[in-house]
């Protein structure tokens, strides 16, 4: 027992295996590092190291050789961390592999080249130092472009938010009588006359609707940047952000927002929801901000489903078992966000205390998993661009939804809410198959519900950055300048 | 003394290996294939209903609003309700039927006030009269199908063809 022990051991130094495990997870934790938590890294990379560790010692022991293990693990590796990348190669020629068949042949072909290794007469001496260093390379490249990163994040300090604004209010107002304030974004929400010019599509009857309500629609309305991120940046700190709209600075911007931190000042709770979005952006901040954070995955849950697990799980192996693990498609948990926010929004009311709402809603913004009427999408048009029904089906539902929810918002709040709803930006020219105008994008729904306000001093095109000035004025008895409205970066 | 050629040397190999892999292929379509239908999942799709269907009876009001191939599935979705009954209580089932074969789909239930309010002389309450089916073309054998709206709701059964139809070729459907 010991000899044979013995000879399975003798040969080069190995540590490769374990180093092609960790590789795949730190180049798409490293390629995506300013869109992914590190907490969401740390479990596939224990697991794929834990996995390769055993492969390779059942293997060794099947083997009689350290080093025949070493190179049959790594070859597994390979297929498991290409496998993705291969069936969608495959997918972009004239059929789309069955998954069946693409698994089990990159099984079957491992199964052979175990047999050849197996029946190999050389001790793979040269073979191994170039994988050890391979790998060291590898991981080591790796490793260098992550610490960079953490090293700019650190030297962007421990800024914790400002308690208070540097504005003082008039009247501070007593809590009972103070107004909850529900800001609502719809990602990717068309501008109507877009709808109109490039969808053939009629959308007065929501405007109408909303202005039969005594909301003020801004017509003109214009965002300064298509990144969802600087958008919704600039408004919740009422200033014109210039900076890398995907950046961790812009994150942390969203958490520690100005609009929060001075409405928490007079008393407010801040509850804001969480998205697919949020959690690879401004989540891992909100935990200090928020005194209530809504999502349907939460950041205490499971890291299952996050879009890194996801990503990273869609190049493996693994793939065709996402929906049996998770229990539903990656897309799907798009539709029961929505659904989640929709439900959660119209049960708000009822919370005691004044209270600032931030809802981000991923939609009509892809992938379109909602018909008219809330009714399933085939997963082939998910990001169906080209057929423009998917989107305005999801347009459409949307629309409806939230209809619904302001009506709920209206009657139950004991007294009138400010209600903001607003998209980001409108659609951008910038998807496959999409035709529409270049400038689309800058048009935008702004429109708001502001109890006791006189509409008639608003502008027609009033830049969403002065949203927040414009009510804490008006509210709160601030004088906060109005900035121009046409600002370009 | 005879040459013996590679095949002669090698024969137990090639009928090994070649076993191996006939074998292998063999596990993959009768094995493998049904295995990872079933595990590959979508959200929304329907499941084949087993029941015995009536004669036509002709008495749904249904509009098909969308109807589409999508790739390995067939995606519709509108509304249908037995006439004179309200939607309460009623399951909408789609229905495909070839020269030989039948299949009935379940679908998911989908709120349309829209019908209740076009309807609105009748006075019925048709909320729940949408439906939306996604099915999956792998469910059904090859063949051209006409496409049916099948209704249940508590003891009474309807059933009526629409003017849809469509064709399963290999994997894949297409409408007409």
């Amino acid at each position: 027992m010991k000899r044979k022990l013995k000879d399975i051991l003798k040969g080069p130094v190995i540590f490769y295996p374990p180093l092609f495990a960790a590789f795949p997870i730190l180049f798409l934790y490293a390629y995506n590092i300013s869109e992914t938590s590190v907490s969401e890294v740390w479990l596939p990379l224990v697991i794929s190291v834990a996995a390769a560790l055993v492969l390779w010692a059942v293997l060794s022991l099947i083997l009689r050789s350290l080093a025949k293990g070493g190179i049959a693990t790594t070859v597994f590796l390979l297929f498991f961390f290409s496998y993705g990348h291969l069936h969608d190669i495959l997918g972009w020629g004239v059929f789309v592999p069955k998954h069946a068949y693409l698994l089990s042949s990159m099984l079957f072909i491992w199964g052979y080249c175990v047999y050849f290794i197996s029946r190999a007469k050389r001790d793979f001496r040269i073979a191994t130092k170039f994988l050890n260093i391979t790998a060291v390379v590898f991981v080591a490249i790796n490793l260098f472009n992550i610490g960079v990163h953490q090293v700019k994040l650190a030297s962007l300090g421990d800024v914790t938010p400002e308690e208070s604004s540097e504005q003082t209010v008039a009247s501070p107002a007593e809590l009972g009588t103070l107004p909850d304030i529900y800001f609502i974004i719809l990602d990717e929400y068309a501008h109507p006359d877009t709808m109109k010019e490039w969808y053939d599509y009629d959308n007065s009857g929501f405007i109408n609707s909303l202005e039969d309500k005594g909301f003020f629609i801004a017509y003109e309305s214009r965002t300064q940047s298509l990144h969802s991120p600087q958008v919704l940046a600039q408004v919740l700190n009422m200033e014109y952000l210039d900076g890398e709209p995907w950046s961790e600075s812009t994150y942390r911007k969203i958490a520690y927002n100005e609009v929060a931190n001075f409405l928490k000042a007079q008393g407010y709770q801040y509850i804001a929801f969480g998205s697919n979005f949020a959690r690879y952006t401004w989540e891992k901040y909100a935990k200090d901000s928020v005194d209530l954070y809504l999502n349907y995955h939460g950041y205490n849950s499971s890291s299952m489903g996050t879009e890194f697990v996801y990503i990273l799980w869609s190049t493996t192996m693994l793939q065709p078992f996402y929906v049996y693990v998770t229990g539903s498609q990656y897309e799907d948990s798009y539709r029961c966000q929505t659904l989640y926010m929709l439900e959660k929004l119209k049960a708000l009311p009822e919370l005691e205390g004044p209270k600032f709402i931030f809802a981000h809603f991923i939609c009509p913004h892809t992938p379109y998993v909602f018909g008219p009427n809330g009714e399933y999408v085939a997963p082939a048009n998910w990001l169906n661009y080209e057929d423009k029904q998917f989107y305005l089906g999801q347009y459409i539902f949307i629309s409806a939804e939230i209809e619904k929810v302001i009506d709920v918002l209206l009657d139950e709040s004991e007294i009138p809410p400010i209600i903001i709803l607003q998209s980001d930006h409108g659609q951008r020219p910038v998807h496959p198959g999409l035709v529409i105008g270049g400038d689309e994008w800058e048009k935008i729904l702004n429109a708001m519900y502001l109890p006791g306000m006189d509409y008639d001093i608003l502008s027609n095109n009033i830049s969403p950055v002065n949203t927040f000035r414009l009510i804490f004025n008006h509210y709160f008895g601030t004088d906060y300048p109005l900035l121009e409205d046409d600002w370009e970066q | 003394m005879t040459k013996r050629t590679w095949l002669g040397t090698h024969k137990k190999q090639v009928i090994t290996h070649t076993s191996i892999i006939v074998g292998f292929v063999l596990f993959t379509i009768f094995v493998v294939e049904p295995l990872f239908d079933r595990l590959e999942q979508i959200a929304g799709a329907s499941r084949l209903y087993e029941t015995s269907l009536p004669a036509v009876t002709d008495n749904i009001q249904y509009s098909v609003d969308h109807f589409e191939a999508a790739a390995q599935i067939l995606e519709l979705y509108g509304w249908a309700f037995i006439e004179g009954h309200d939607s309460v209580n009623s399951n909408v089932y789609v229905v495909l039927k070839s020269a030989d074969r039948t299949y009935v789909f379940t679908t998911e239930t989908v709120v349309r006030e829209d019908v209740t309010q076009h309807f609105k002389e009748s006075g019925l309450n048709l909320d729940y009269s949408g439906f939306s089916a996604l099915i999956p073309a792998r469910e059904i054998a090859s063949g051209q199908y006409s496409v049916g709206i099948y209704i249940r709701k508590d003891d009474i059964e309807a059933l009526i063809y629409t003017n849809k139809a469509i064709i399963k070729s290999g994997d894949t459907v297409k409408t007409e």
